[in-house]
């Protein structure tokens, strides 16, 4: 089913109604983000939806000409962030601290690696991204597959420049240890 | 090897061009001479190149019913604040359409929209449901979670003992007016939804929407609603069951 939100030819569209075009265009990629964030589908379809409702009510504070789905990105971000205060945080979570101490060192082999990430499967590799710590993931996540730029980042995740370059460096660097190892069947399981 | 320290931090810039050309320059110098590094670089480089040629199956679509959900809201402070979720036309309609159930003749707050709603959720629960068909826990258990999760306490009664049924879990979805708990159980070899509303709304007596019939009721505080794919009697008697269980409180 899809459902027509483009504008229609020959009738005039109020601001308010393009910017709700214009932001409602981006449902996928906020859906994407919240899926990853979130890990569940339920709660990442409330996190949607509140990111929507902020942002229509918000409609007048959005400078035209910039990245929309980069300020998008940054009340859903926030939305989330405040969810995870208020409620009881799952005890599944990995304190980012803890992993970053305990991050890998160099890989040792060549072209072996390289082959076996191009094979990765789909679902190992949603696996692989859901097992990084949040911040990682969606450093990772922002850069790689919404192509957001660093300053972006830095300004959806609210960190500085120097956090954005460290969580996407390691988060690649998790991700394509994780799938290495993986495949090679020793460490990690599930 | 102090370099590579000092490095460390611009490899995954350098890899993704956010550097300035005089740091560019200074990292290519570096990894002509620095196995290491250029391992760095080219799991960056590596892993990135995966993330961006499976982008596109990795962002799954969102759901019809939260795209309608979203497309409902509407710009401007005024009513929004308040979450609840406008009377939606082109959200019913979408809801309603997927369904195979037109809109024709209903109004956004009749008793037949929030059925068709919680019938169509009923539906995609029932579907995207992976649990065991019994639930691991039991329902005093899993009300306590749920209340933890979703600080939220809501009665979820056990199942009915004659009705060859059991408890399956509860969850929490979402409706057009905000949100549900939503408890299902397994009823021979069928789903039966019970959903606890924490509005009064005005509901549906007893009809068939959706290819499922729908009861419902008030006490004023909260509106209940069963779904089930059986038949009438059998759904009455179920509402009479639960509607007993849910007045002696939780
Ligand atoms: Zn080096
Ligand atoms: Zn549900």
């Amino acid at each position: 089913m899809v459902l027509r939100l483009g504008r229609r030819e020959g009738r005039r569209v109020s601001p308010d109604e393009q910017f709700r075009v214009d932001a409602l265009a981006h449902v996928n990629s906020l859906y994407g983000l919240a899926l990853r964030l979130t890990r569940n589908r339920a709660t990442a379809e409330d996190l949607v939806q509140e990111t929507y409702l902020r942002a229509f009510q918000a409609a007048s504070r959005f400078e035209p000409g910039t990245h929309l789905k980069a300020w998008l990105f940054t009340i859903l971000h926030n939305v989330h962030r405040n969810l995870r205060r208020s409620a009881a945080r799952s005890p599944v979570e990995v304190a980012s601290d803890v992993v970053e101490r305990a991050e890998a060192t160099h890989m040792a082999d060549e072209d072996p690696e390289r082959q076996l990430l191009r094979e990765t499967l789909d679902t190992d590799l949603q696996e692989a991204l859901d097992a990084l710590p949040d911040v990682f993931r969606q450093a990772v996540w922002l850069r790689d597959v919404e192509e957001l730029a660093y300053a972006e980042i830095g300004r959806v995740m609210d960190v500085p420049m120097g956090t954005v370059m460290s969580r996407i460096a390691r988060g690649r660097r998790m991700l394509y240890d994780l799938l290495t190892r993986q495949r090679e069947g020793d460490g990690v399981t599930r | 090897m102090s370099k590579c320290r000092e490095l460390e931090e611009r490899l995954a810039p350098f890899v993704d061009g956010e550097l300035p050309p005089d740091a560019q320059a200074e990292v290519e110098g570096h990894l002509e001479k620095c196995p290491p590094c250029r391992d760095t670089v080219r799991a960056q480089a590596d892993c990135r190149a995966l993330l961006r040629d499976r982008a596109a199956r990795l962002r799954c679509a969102a759901p019809d019913g939260l795209v309608a959900r979203c497309s409902a809201l509407k710009c401007g402070s005024s009513s929004a604040r308040r979450r609840t979720w406008l009377p939606a036309t082109l959200a019913a309609s979408v809801l309603l359409t997927l369904g195979g159930v037109t809109l024709y003749g209903l109004t956004a707050t009749s008793g037949r929209v929030l059925a068709a709603q919680l019938a169509l959720d009923h539906v995609k629960c029932r579907t995207l449901q992976h649990d065991p068909p019994a639930g691991t826990l039991e329902p005093t258990e899993a009300a306590a979670r749920f209340a933890r999760d979703y600080g939220w306490k809501v009665a979820v009664p056990a199942a009915p003992p004659d009705e060859d049924a059991r408890f399956i879990c509860v969850r929490r979805c979402m409706y057009m007016r905000g949100r549900v708990a939503h408890v299902m159980y397994g009823v021979g070899d069928r789903v039966v939804s019970l959903f606890v509303i924490p509005l009064a709304e005005s509901p549906p007596a007893d009809l068939a929407i959706l290819g499922q019939r729908a009861r419902a009721w008030s006490d004023g505080r909260q509106t209940y609603a069963i779904i089930a794919d059986l038949p009438q009697e059998r759904v009455a008697r179920l509402t009479q069951y639960f509607s007993t269980e849910l007045a002696r409180g939780p």
